[in-house]
């Protein structure tokens, strides 16, 4: 449950800090569905392997790949190739963002460190 | 960068120290080696704790400047990439409310 709100928690934040179209632009539903199934936990290797989706080195991308993919799919009428694409055209931006975290939240050190980070911000800005 | 006397390390030398024996872990390799497919890279860690440890100790300039160069490289790898949509100034004012239904497929 926690993995699902994360998930829906990370497109809210995004409806909120860009003017994201969810119903008229592929590219921007497919981005921020890249950056909740990569932030939220939903590819993380043990999810995987209840999943039988065994696979090690750069798993994590084919999963989010394709778990963005099916929620395009889940959410409309298109093919899988045009939604595979869209993914394809938006990954290496989105995948790659990390915000509001700074990092990809594997477990709870690394969502305490970005919290530390975030309390650190204006120390962290203005030394720079 | 701040160049009076009043400048601080962008972080406390504790979380370099935590980054580094974080990036080092067994789990993080683990972590890192399934989301990239390589091992991680930590030395930049260990660097820049030893510049904050330098600059806490001597008020070293030269550790003042990695510090300040380090750190700036990592926002400027963190926002390499050309973002898909345009960034809000602040949320809009009905962001509680059900997305408009009218224009779904």
């Amino acid at each position: 449950m926690n993995r699902v709100v994360t998930h829906e928690l990370i497109h809210a934040f995004d409806h909120c800090r860009a003017h994201v179209d969810w119903f008229t632009n592929l590219r921007h539903l497919a981005c921020s569905e890249v950056r909740a199934a990569n932030l939220s936990g939903d590819c993380s290797l043990v999810n995987e392997i209840f999943r039988f989706h065994f696979g090690l080195k750069q798993h994590h991308q084919t999963c989010v790949r394709d778990r963005a993919t099916l929620s395009i799919l889940a959410v409309r009428n298109i093919s899988k190739e045009v939604a595979k694409n869209a993914v394809d055209e938006v990954f290496e931006s989105c995948f790659n963002d990390y915000e509001p975290f700074g990092r990809i939240p594997h477990n709870k050190t690394y969502a305490r460190y970005a919290h530390r980070d975030f309390q650190n911000r204006d120390r962290y800005y203005s030394n720079i | 960068m701040a160049e009076c006397s009043s400048w601080q390390p962008p972080r406390p030398c504790e979380a370099y120290r935590a980054e580094w024996k974080l990036c080092r872990s067994a789990r993080h390799f683990l972590h890192h080696y399934y989301v990239h497919g390589e091992r991680p890279a930590c030395e930049q860690w260990r660097r820049d704790l030893a510049s904050c440890r330098d600059w806490e100790e001597r008020r070293s300039a030269e550790a003042q400047r990695s510090l300040c160069e380090s750190e700036r490289a990592r926002v400027q790898a963190a926002r390499k990439h050309i973002l898909v949509w345009a960034l809000r100034q602040s949320p809009p004012a009905d962001w509680h409310l059900p997305l408009p239904q009218e224009k779904d497929e």
